[in-house]
C-alpha cells in the first residue's frame, strides 16, 4: 500500500494542526524553557563561575534522568489536553457532525488527530534534543556530568510516555466526546491509582509507627516500601519513566542510550537486566493497543448528538 | 443520482426518529421533504447522508451504501440547517479545507460566488453574521459541484432577496448538472416553485410521496352553495378534511379525485360548485390537521 494511502489526507492533518497549534506553542515553550534554555543558563554560569560551581549542570541531569514532579505533571497534562482539545473540541462546536458528512472514514478522523497529536508531543522534544546536543558539542571545555545519550534518551522517553498518555486520552474521548468529560475520565485512569498507592502507603506507614508492625522486616514491610517510591510519583506515565525505580527499591537507574543494559541494583530485582528498547518495545505496544482499542470505540460509535456518553443510553448525563 | 430508502428507521434510545420510511428519488428530481417540528426531516437527511446509521433497513445512492463507502459521500453536499464551522478559520482557509477535500472543486466558481454574497476571503468565520454564514455554506455546498444536494432548512437566516438568489442558484445548479436535490423546508411556497416530488413526514412516519402536481390535483377546496341544507350525514365523510358554513355557502376542503368529488355534490344539487387548487402550505396544513397535529 502506498504511503499516501496509509497517511490520514493532507487536508485533515492541516485542519487539525491549525485548530490546536497554539496550544502546540505553548507546550514547545514550556519544554525549550525547562530544558534548553535551562541548559544555556547553567552552561553560562558555570562558566561565570570558572568551573567551580556545577549546581546548575547536575541539575539539568537530574532533569534528564528523572520527570517527576511539577516539570513531568505538566507534561502530562499538557498531553491529556492535546488528546482531549483535538477530539473534544469538534464535538462542542459540532464540527464533527460536518467531518462525518464528508468522504472521510471514522478511521481517517481519528488517525489525523492521533498524528498531528503524535507531532506536536515530539517535535518540541526532538528539537530541543538537537539543540542541547549542539550546545553540549560546541562547549567542549565544559565538564558535563552527562553525555549526549542522556539527552536522547529523555527525550525518546518522554515522547513514549506522552504518547501514552494521548492514547489513553484518545481513548477517553471516544467515551465521552465532551472536552470536560474526557479530561475527567483522562485524569481518573492516570492518577487515581496512585492517589490509591499513596493512600495504602500513609495507611501503611501508621501502622509501623503504632509498633503493629515491625520496622524493616516481612513481607508487608517490603511492600508498604514499595508503595514509597510508587507514592512520590504522580502519575501512572511518571510512574512509566521512572519504572525501574519503582519496581526496584533504592536502585540506580540508568536510561541512557550509551548504556546497553538496565541494570536494577541493590534489589531483590537484582539479578534481572533489561535491555532499555525492551521496555521501549513494550510501551510503544502498549500504545499501540490503546490507539488499536480507541479507533475500534470510535468506529462503533453511534455518535449520537443527543447524549453525552457515546458508549451507551444508560450514560445519559452521568459525562459531562 | 438516484436515491433509494427501504423500510429504514431511526431509533435513539427508546424514541423513534424514523419509521418504516420508504421512497425513491430518480436522478435529477427535486424532492421537498415537509414537516412539522420534530417529525425527523433532519435525521432523514443525516441518514442519508450517511452520517447518522439506520436502525433498521437500508439507504443506498446510487446502489452504494453512504455510511460505509465514504467515496460516494465525495458527491453529496450537505447543508445543514445548523451551520457549523471551524470558527477561528478564514473564509478563504475553510474554503482551502473543502478544496482539498472534494476533488471536484471548482475555484473559479468558489470566487464567483463569494464574490455574488460579497464574502470577504479574509474575514474570519466567527465574524460573520448568521446569514452570510448560511451564504458559505452555499458556496461550500455548491462549489464541488454535487451529484446530490442535501439540504436541510436551506433558507433559514436569509433574508428574501437572498432566498430568491439561493432558489435561482440551486435551479441553475438543477439544470446545468443534473444534481439530484432533497430538500427540506418549512417555506412551502418555496418549496412549491422548485420541487418535483413531495414527501410529507410526520413522527417519523411518511404520511404521503408524491408529485406536486398529483398532490394537488387531490386535495381541493370546494365552495359549494346549497339552496337547501342537506343532513349532518351529508357533510361526515372521512375525505373531507374540514366544512365551514357561511350562510348558503360551505368550504369545503376534501381530498380526492375531482370527478368523485364533484358526482358527489351534485347530489345535492347546489346551485354553484367550484373546485379552487390549494397552495402546497394549504395542503400540508389540512394534511397535518387530519393527523392531529396542532398547538393544544
Amino acid at each position: 500500500m502506498p504511503l499516501s494511502k496509509m497517511l490520514p489526507s493532507r487536508a485533515l492533518l492541516r485542519k487539525d494542526w491549525r485548530m490546536t497549534r497554539s496550544l502546540f506553542l505553548v507546550f514547545a515553550s514550556f519544554i525549550t524553557f525547562a530544558s534548553t534554555l535551562t541548559l544555556a543558563y547553567n552552561i553560562v554560569s558555570y562558566r561565570a563561575a570558572e568551573g567551580a560551581w556545577l549546581g546548575g549542570l547536575r541539575a539539568s541531569h537530574r532533569l534528564l534522568e528523572s520527570s517527576s514532579g511539577f516539570h513531568g505533571a505538566a507534561m502530562v497534562l499538557f498531553a491529556i489536553m492535546m488528546g482531549v482539545v483535538s477530539m473534544g473540541l469538534e464535538r462542542d462546536k459540532g464540527t464533527l457532525s460536518v467531518l462525518l458528512g464528508m468522504p472521510y472514514s471514522r478511521r481517517d478522523i481519528l488517525s489525523s488527530k492521533a498524528v498531528v497529536s503524535l507531532l506536536q508531543i515530539s517535535l518540541p522534544f526532538i528539537a530541543n534534543a538537537l539543540l542541547m546536543t549542539l550546545l553540549l558539542r560546541t562547549n567542549q571545555g565544559v565538564n558535563f556530568p552527562f553525555g549526549v545519550g542522556a539527552i536522547w534518551s529523555w527525550a525518546v522517553h518522554s515522547v513514549l510516555v506522552l504518547t501514552f498518555v494521548l492514547c489513553v486520552t484518545l481513548l477517553a474521548s471516544t467515551v465521552s466526546g465532551k472536552m470536560l468529560g474526557a479530561a475527567f475520565l483522562a485524569l481518573v485512569i492516570l492518577f487515581f491509582p496512585f492517589g490509591m498507592y499513596a493512600l495504602v502507603h500513609v495507611n501503611a506507614t501508621q501502622w509501623q509507627t503504632t509498633g503493629l508492625i515491625s520496622h524493616g522486616q516481612g513481607l508487608f514491610w517490603h511492600f508498604s516500601d514499595l508503595f514509597s517510591d510508587a507514592a512520590n510519583y504522580l502519575t501512572v506515565p511518571l510512574w512509566l519513566i521512572d519504572f525501574p525505580a519503582v519496581v526496584a527499591v533504592n536502585s540506580i537507574v540508568h536510561v541512557d542510550m550509551n548504556v546497553i543494559e538496565l541494570v536494577f541494583a541493590n534489589s531483590v530485582w537484582s539479578f534481572v537486566v533489561v535491555h532499555p528498547y525492551v521496555l521501549y518495545l513494550l510501551l510503544a505496544g502498549l500504545c499501540l493497543g490503546l490507539y488499536t482499542w480507541a479507533q475500534k470505540w470510535f468506529a462503533g460509535t453511534e455518535l449520537n448528538m443527543m447524549m453525552n456518553c457515546w458508549r451507551c443510553p444508560a450514560c445519559v448525563g452521568s459525562l459531562a | 443520482m438516484h436515491v433509494s430508502l427501504k423500510e429504514v428507521a431511526k431509533y435513539f434510545g427508546g424514541h423513534s426518529a424514523l419509521d418504516s420510511v420508504s421512497f425513491d428519488v430518480p436522478p435529477g428530481a427535486v424532492f421537498g421533504v415537509v414537516g412539522p417540528n420534530g417529525a425527523g426531516k433532519t435525521t432523514l437527511l443525516k441518514t442519508i447522508m450517511g452520517m447518522l446509521r439506520p436502525s433498521s433497513g437500508s439507504v443506498t445512492v446510487d446502489g452504494r451504501n453512504p455510511q460505509t463507502e465514504t467515496a460516494v459521500r465525495a458527491g453529496i453536499g450537505y447543508l445543514a440547517e445548523a451551520q457549523y464551522y471551524y470558527l477561528d478559520f478564514t473564509v478563504s482557509e475553510t474554503l482551502c479545507f473543502y478544496r482539498e477535500t472534494y476533488p471536484t472543486w471548482q475555484d473559479e466558481r468558489s470566487r464567483e460566488l463569494c464574490m455574488g454574497f460579497g464574502l470577504s476571503m479574509r474575514a474570519k468565520v466567527k465574524h460573520l453574521s448568521r446569514g452570510q454564514r448560511t451564504q458559505l455554506g452555499v458556496v461550500l455546498a455548491l462549489s464541488y459541484v454535487p451529484k446530490l444536494l442535501l439540504l436541510d432548512e436551506p433558507t433559514a437566516g436569509l433574508d428574501p432577496v437572498m432566498r430568491r438568489q439561493f432558489l435561482a442558484l440551486l435551479m441553475d445548479e438543477v439544470a446545468q448538472h443534473g444534481t439530484t436535490v432533497l430538500i427540506s423546508s418549512h417555506q412551502l411556497s418555496d418549496l412549491e416553485r422548485i420541487c418535483d416530488y413531495v414527501g410529507v413526514l410526520h413522527q417519523g412516519k411518511l404520511l404521503d410521496v408524491a408529485r406536486i402536481e398529483d398532490l394537488k390535483r387531490q386535495v381541493f377546496t370546494v365552495q359549494v352553495v346549497l339552496a337547501e341544507p342537506p343532513t349532518d350525514d351529508f357533510w361526515r365523510q372521512e375525505w373531507m378534511q374540514s366544512v365551514r358554513q357561511h350562510g348558503r355557502i360551505y368550504t369545503v376542503v376534501a381530498q380526492g379525485e375531482r370527478d368523485s368529488l364533484a358526482s358527489y355534490f351534485a347530489a345535492a344539487k347546489p346551485l354553484a360548485l367550484e373546485f379552487i387548487e390549494m397552495p402546497l402550505e394549504d395542503i400540508f396544513i389540512a394534511r397535518m390537521g387530519g393527523e392531529g397535529y396542532a398547538f393544544k
